[in-house]
């Protein structure tokens, strides 16, 4: 039989059930919020890693001329080198509706069954593919709108079609690991085949190579170890007179996708304790209103003898076992939905999931939380509730500090000729500043973060948005060789409603370093010098312009590697082969991280550089009609296709504008989705603060109802007044939460679009979160407020004043 | 003690009860309030009649646990009875939702509490205007015009901007009373509004309200304390859920109320013609009418003594002086309506409960003994001379 | 160093177990500074059945705060059993208090959430005097002599005021201490079932306890054996026995 001391710990627990659920609730989101994070941050990038590194991922990738598997074999034998593995890959285009083309890009392995370097992992049907068929990587498998067993149409550069039997699909852990960040979410459909098929494909050279995998020894963490490596390749790939077009150094270990989910986890483990930390607030919060309740009690147990320690032994033990029991709730909980989310984002950031397992950091890192974090929130309460008089507890009446009339009071005075009941529900709301200041921290915060998540989602949409600056044409068209752009623009706008075409020159060049070694690929675009298909956002000096000879503009990223570099430098780029200087004129921001290394010059220019004028690949169309949808782009550009085709032009490429910027907000969805799940988390805990703070106070002042009834108040009068105490709360709330909203969502949006594309966005805000918000506090305030009032007021008088 | 009773100065008025229907401000019937624990049941009051008339100062009175509070509430509409009705003017408020009688009360009733009951975040002139604000209809009224004329009809003009906790529990009391005036109500209800006051607080309160009667208010006060009830036009005595007969009260106040109580079950009515004689009952009290009791065995000027309305006294009670001379006996000049309480019960009555002959020694009219008060003058003893015989 | 004793009364035998020596009471109030209590000297032996009796306001409630230790006065001195509680600090009061007084209230005051027996073993379970066994055992001792022992595992709420105040009084035996304190025990209690109250308080002067009684009802005043009139915070006529 359990002790009178222990006993009234346990009834405290369980008789109350209302009160003490909303304990348990702010205890359990609390340490929910941080179970989940935490999970995440361990499991993610483990797996992440883990799963990578088992597909023995190259640490070199090299894109090169043609070059066969002699070349292989000497990379091989190199010392430091593990293995060397060469692959053949095209893009060419799928027809995945009838009439409609996509891009597709493929890799054809001498012995897919043998590959050694960036294994692919089976998830349905037969790998390896045999002669003419055709395996497909899980990411964009959607798009083919294809199923195991049926035939896949690709184009062939004579611009015939042959058609592949899809015999399976697998996940390629290396998909974007070989270019940009971000290349992952910007890539196009993946198909697999064995360089047998690559004649009946009619590809060039069906027996050559023009890619390059090398995995190397020792310690390939280290970046000096790469960086020596890659030197040594580059050398012995110019002995065998071939050229590198790009190179790509990589760890083992470093899936491609890290950085993003590293971005992501910063930002949650941020609001993860931010969510605890509330949380804490919480709870101190009613342990008080449970101690100012227990008054009487705590005076009895003064009077049989009970010294402050031994009755603050009886309130800790009871803050233990709401921590003990919230730990028993919240532990599995936040396990299993940190398993959920890290599960789901398999496909969406392309790893596997290594299967539910004890994460002991969070275990131990939860129990720890739940133990220490009740206690610590009930130690001031404690403290307090514990040192009244045996006098005050018993009676009630506190004879310490009558309320002061500052001059908040005197200004809600100037009310009481107006409407009396709104000052009582004026003054009921600040009677106890210290509750309704702890009520207003967490609901506020929770409301900003909430709000932030919207203003972030904007921000980086706007972010993204950017990149359309630089693709204003409709429709983006890649020949199969250069032609005469005047020929071009004449057949294209032989198409109705056509406004403009322009002809765009591109090259794939290499930076040249100081030292005469070769660096990073630079993509370098060449439009007309006053074309009006570009509005590039520059950050430093000026855009290109007609009468500029070798004028160069960078992207941004460039700056963040090579610090020094200013407007007005001279850099060197080996263009088709040859060498050539340039100047520096401004820098632009597109995407950051994203778009890469890139730079824009003048057609003029370039096309004289390689012996190319008057003709172009590339091909911008404007069509007549402003603000056309991705349909209406897509049409257009199927007419247009369709038209040089008859003209014996083959279109190798097609892209409409709106559809370059789809991609990459998709990817944000995800982000914002975790993002607005711990912005409820907050809002939630925020929630419980004013729903525990309203029920209390009504339960508080129950007495007070009853003195209203008997002076003449209606039930709509009573409601009304306690209505309008939620609703002012609510409202202070969503003022505080607004003017809070504006710094968190600028720190927020900042510090991911840092982590994604290297760069600040431009602060950017929607009313949409803050119309939302307020809607809900207010639901929230009349909920809060309403339901216990209903209660208090079904009480008759006498049970309330409780004579007799 | 006899000579200054002021109780004497007290209507009293044993109802008929059509007067009460007619006329009655107020009428209670039949009241039965049992309260449930998990238990048992606790019937607080058993059955109570009473009715108020408008202009009236009345107390009700009884001990702690006696209903008094209970009667109050039942008035009030803040409980309701188990069965009974309670009417007020035309309102038979037992049968109003609580919605429905919070409004009535804000307009019709005014109800003072013993622990004054402030809103303390509200100053005392707010505090005063808050029933107006609940009223809708009310008639239009200058708020705070009005709640300062109340605080100062109660000596507090000066504290209208003062919070409760600021001044002193008598001060509180008062600017109870005034809120409770604040609309006007025709009726005001105290439970205890002395309760927690030093006695010159309690005075000043009590001055408030017979003010307030005089202006033609009606007034029920709820209190423990006899003094202050002696002070009211009339008072109701309740003892253990039931109304004692007030004539009792009146003519026997040294009884313990639960001997009052069995007294007024007791005792039968009777009518006495005029102008006969007979041997006096053992024990009777007078309600209406003036008769004599005579002791022909007495030498001196008061062997024969009047009894009036409000008095008691006694063929058996002889024997409390140790006199064993029986024969009194009673003669009416006019109709005599009394109260009669058989031997064989007055008997055992005595033989059961010493402390009874006690009390009833102190009030009861005996001829044969002669006293003189302080002021001079001659009287019929009362029992008080034989006690220090019979010690 | 002690008090010099007070004239004798009838009732007293022995060295007085309570002492108050010029007890004072100031409380400071917004409107102004009020004297609960001044100058009370007092003297109560063992064995007494004392009743303090006044009207509201005249500083029961204070005296009896300043005799349980649960105040403390403003001037003056309170030694109860040879034990200046006035010097003690609030843990060895607390533990001292519960030793060695059983408080009754008006309004019973027993834990809510706790069954009677539990609230009866509270007092030995603060002050550590019975061992664990033992209190559960005397908790049950104590309900049969109240005669509440069939209802031991019910919760307060469950039972009438005059079973409650039963238990109040089994509560406040638990430690066996010398002094009972009752302050309006009966003053919410029906007239058969403050009988019933009174009887045990009987008992226990059998048992040689004192008891100190404050109540605003004349009438009780009866049933002790030495009466105590407080007005206006002083002792009206001292030492005066019914």
């Amino acid at each position: 039989m359990a002790r009178p001391r222990t006993q009234k710990v346990f009834s405290d627990l369980w008789g109350n059930p209302q009160r003490s659920l909303l304990v348990l609730a702010s205890i359990v989101v609390g340490l929910f919020a941080i179970g989940v994070v935490g999970t995440i941050y361990v499991i993610g990038p483990q797996d992440m890693r883990v799963s990578y590194a088992a597909t023995n991922p190259a640490n070199l990738t090299v894109l090169a001329t043609p070059f066969d598997r002699c070349l292989v074999n000497h990379i091989e034998e190199m010392p430091g080198v593990r293995q060397a593995e060469g692959a053949r890959t095209f893009s060419t285009r799928l027809e995945s509706e009838p009439g409609k083309w996509i891009a597709i890009d493929m890799k054809a392995l001498k012995d897919p069954g043998q590959m050694e370097i960036n294994q692919v992992r089976l998830v349905e049907g037969v790998w390896p593919p045999g002669e003419r068929e055709i395996v497909v990587d899980q990411y964009r498998l959607e798009d083919t709108n294809a199923q195991i067993g049926d035939l896949l149409t690709l184009e062939l550069p004579s611009g015939k079609t042959r058609q592949l039997k899809l015999v399976g699909v697998v996940q390629d852990l290396s998909i974007g690991a070989n270019g940009d960040p971000g290349g992952f979410f910007n890539s196009p459909v993946l198909g697999y085949i064995t360089q047998d098929s690559l004649e009946w494909l009619e590809q060039p050279l069906p027996k050559q190579y023009n890619q390059l995998f090398v995995t190397l020894e020792g310690d390939t963490e280290n970046p000096a170890t790469l960086e020596a490596a890659a030197q040594a390749v580059r050398e012995e790939v110019k002995h065998c007179d071939v050229e590198i077009i790009s190179m790509v150094q990589r760890s083992s270990t470093e899936h491609p996708n890290l950085y993003l989910v590293q971005a992501i986890l910063a930002v949650l483990v941020v609001i993860g304790l931010l969510v605890s930390f509330l949380s804490g607030f919480l709870i101190a919060n009613t342990l008080q209103a449970i101690m100012n309740q227990q008054m009487q009690q705590i005076g009895i147990l003064k009077t049989v003898g009970a010294r402050r320690l031994q009755i603050a032994g009886i309130y800790l033990l009871l803050s233990l076992m709401f921590g003990v029991l919230a730990y028993l709730v919240a532990l599995p909980l936040s396990l299993l939905v940190g398993f959920q989310i890290v599960d789901y984002l398999t496909v969406q950031i392309n790893y596997v999931f290594y299967g539910p397992r004890v994460v002991l950091p969070v275990v131990v890192l939860l129990a720890v939380i739940a133990v220490l974090m009740p206690q610590l929130s009930a130690l001031l309460p404690v403290r307090q509730g514990t040192r009244i008089s045996v006098q005050e507890a018993l009676s009630g009446y506190s004879q310490s500090h009558p309320p002061e009339r500052g001059w908040l009071d005197h200004q809600i005075s100037r009310l009481r000729n107006y409407s009396l009941l709104l000052v009582v529900s004026l003054r009921n709301t600040f009677r106890r500043k210290g509750r309704l200041l702890l009520t207003l921290v967490t609901l506020t915060l929770g409301g900003a973060v909430f709000i932030a998540t919207f203003n972030v989602r904007i921000s980086l949409v706007q972010y993204v948005d950017q990149i359309i600056q630089y693709f204003l044409a409709d429709v983006n068209i890649t020949l199969d060789r250069s032609y005469h752009i005047e020929e071009i623009e004449e057949k294209i706008e032989e198409v109705p409603g056509i406004s403009m075409v322009e002809g765009w020159m591109f090259a794939r060049t290499e930076l040249i370093m100081d030292d005469g070694s070769i660096g990073e690929s630079v993509s370098l675009l060449a439009p007309p010098a006053s074309s009006p298909l570009i509005e590039p956002i520059l950050v430093d000096g000026r855009w290109i312009q007609p009468g500029d000879r070798n004028a160069i503009a960078l992207s941004e990223l460039f700056l963040e590697k090579f610090p020094d570099l200013d407007v007005g430098d001279t850099i060197r780029l080996r263009v088709n082969g040859k060498e050539t200087d340039w100047v520096v004129v401004g820098f632009f921001q597109m995407g950051g991280k994203v778009s890469g290394y890139s730079a824009y010059t003048s057609y003029e220019y370039l096309s004289e550089l390689v012996h190319q004028t008057g003709r172009a690949m590339g091909y911008r169309v404007v069509s007549q009609q402003t603000d056309m949808t991705l349909e209406q782009q897509n049409a257009l550009g199927k007419a247009i296709e369709t038209h040089l085709g008859q003209s014996g032009i083959q279109v190798i490429d097609i892209s409409t504008g709106k559809s370059l910027t789809q991609k990459a907000s998709d990817g944000f969805t995800i982000l914002t989705a975790i993002l607005l799940f711990l912005a409820l988390l907050t809002a939630m805990v925020g929630s419980i603060g004013l729903a525990g703070t309203m029920s209390l106070n009504v339960m508080e002042r129950t007495r007070e109802i009853g003195i209203l009834r008997a002076i003449g108040a209606t039930d709509l009068s009573l409601m009304r007044m306690v209505l309008v105490e939620g609703a002012l709360i609510g409202i202070i709330s969503w003022l505080m939460a607004s003017a809070a909203a504006f710094p968190i969502s600028e720190i927020m949006s900042d510090s991911i679009t840092l982590a994604l594309f290297g760069s600040p966005a431009n602060f950017a805000f929607t009313p949409t979160g803050f119309i939302v918000w307020l809607v809900i506090v207010l639901i929230l305030a009349v909920l809060a407020s309403v339901l216990p009032a209903r209660s208090a007021t079904r009480l008759t008088i006498r049970e309330v004043l409780s004579y007799e | 003690m006899l000579a200054e009773n002021p109780s004497s100065q007290q209507k009293l008025h044993l109802l008929p009860p059509d007067r009460c229907r007619d006329e009655a401000l107020i009428e209670m019937r039949d009241i039965v309030k049992t309260f449930k624990t998990p238990d048992a049941e606790f019937t607080a009051l058993k059955g109570v009649t009473a009715c108020f008339f408008k202009g009236e100062f009345v107390s009700i009175v009884g001990k702690s646990g006696s209903g008094k509070s209970t009667l109050a509430n039942m008035l009030t509409g803040i409980d309701h009875p188990t069965s009974g009705s309670v009417r007020v003017e035309n309102t038979h408020i037992h049968k109003l939702s609580e919605n429905e009688m919070s409004r009535w009360r804000g307009k019709n009733l005014g109800i003072v509490f013993q622990f004054f009951q402030l809103m303390p975040i509200l100053t005392l002139l707010e505090n005063v205007m808050l029933p107006m604000a609940f009223c809708n209809n009310c008639g239009a009224v200058e708020r705070e015009k009005r709640a300062m004329m109340l605080l100062d009809l109660v000596g507090l003009a000066n504290m209208a901007d003062k919070l409760p906790a600021a001044v002193s529990g008598g001060q509180q009391q008062s600017a109870a009373i005034a809120r409770a005036l604040a609309n006007d109500p025709p009726i005001l209800i105290a439970d205890e509004p002395t309760g927690n006051l030093d006695s010159r607080s309690a005075d000043e309160v009590f001055d408030i309200f017979t003010n307030l009667v005089e202006e033609g208010k009606t007034i029920l006060m709820v209190t423990h304390d006899p003094g202050l009830a002696q002070r009211t036009h009339r008072t109701l005595l309740l003892s253990d859920g039931e109304l004692i007969n007030p004539w009792v009260a009146q003519a026997l106040p040294d009884l313990s109320h639960s001997h009052m109580l069995w007294l007024t079950h007791r005792l039968k009515a009777q009518t006495l013609p005029a102008g006969v004689s007979l041997p006096a009952p053992a024990l009777f009290l007078v309600t209406a009418g003036n008769l004599e009791i005579n002791n022909h065995h007495s030498d001196n000027g008061f062997g024969k003594i009047a009894v009036r309305p409000g008095q008691a006294s006694g063929g058996a009670l002889h024997r409390l002086n140790g006199n064993s001379q029986p024969g009194w006996q009673v003669s009416t000049g006019s109709p005599v309506e009394i109260l009669t309480l058989d031997d064989t019960d007055l008997q055992s009555w005595l033989e059961n409960d010493s402390a009874v002959s006690h009390s009833l020694a102190k009030d009861i009219l005996l001829p044969g003994v002669k006293v003189i008060d302080v002021a001079g003058q001659e009287h019929a003893a009362a029992g008080d001379n034989f006690q220090e015989e019979s010690r | 160093m002690q008090p010099p004793a007070l004239p004798c009364p009838d009732s007293c035998q022995g060295e007085p177990l309570i002492r108050l020596r010029q007890v004072t009471k100031k409380y400071r109030t917004s409107a102004g500074e009020f004297t609960a209590l001044s100058d009370i000297d007092l003297d109560v032996h063992p064995g007494e059945y004392l009743g303090i009796y006044g009207k509201s306001g005249a500083g029961k409630t204070t005296l009896i705060n300043m005799l349980t230790g649960v105040d403390h006065t403003s001037s003056g001195e309170v030694w109860m059993d040879n034990i200046s509680i006035h010097r003690l600090d609030e843990s060895q009061l607390a533990l001292w208090r519960g030793r060695n007084l059983g408080i009754i209230y008006q309004s019973f005051y027993l834990m809510p959430t706790l069954s009677l027996l539990h609230n009866v073993m509270l007092p030995m379970d603060i002050c550590g005097l019975y061992r664990r066994g033992e209190s559960e055992e005397r908790a049950l001792e104590l309900l049969r002599m109240v005669e509440l022992e069939d209802h031991a595992h019910k919760l307060p709420s469950a039972i009438s005021g005059g079973q409650q105040q039963r238990v109040a009084i089994a509560r406040a035996l638990a430690n066996d201490p010398p002094i009972i304190v009752a302050d309006e025990p009966t003053g919410r209690l029906d007239s058969v079932t403050a009988e019933t109250i009174f009887q045990i308080f009987n008992h226990l002067i059998q048992e040689s306890k004192t008891i100190l009684m404050v109540t605003h009802d004349h009438s009780l005043l009866e049933r002790v054996s030495r009466t105590l009139r407080l007005v206006d915070g002083q002792i009206a006529d001292p030492v005066l026995a019914n």
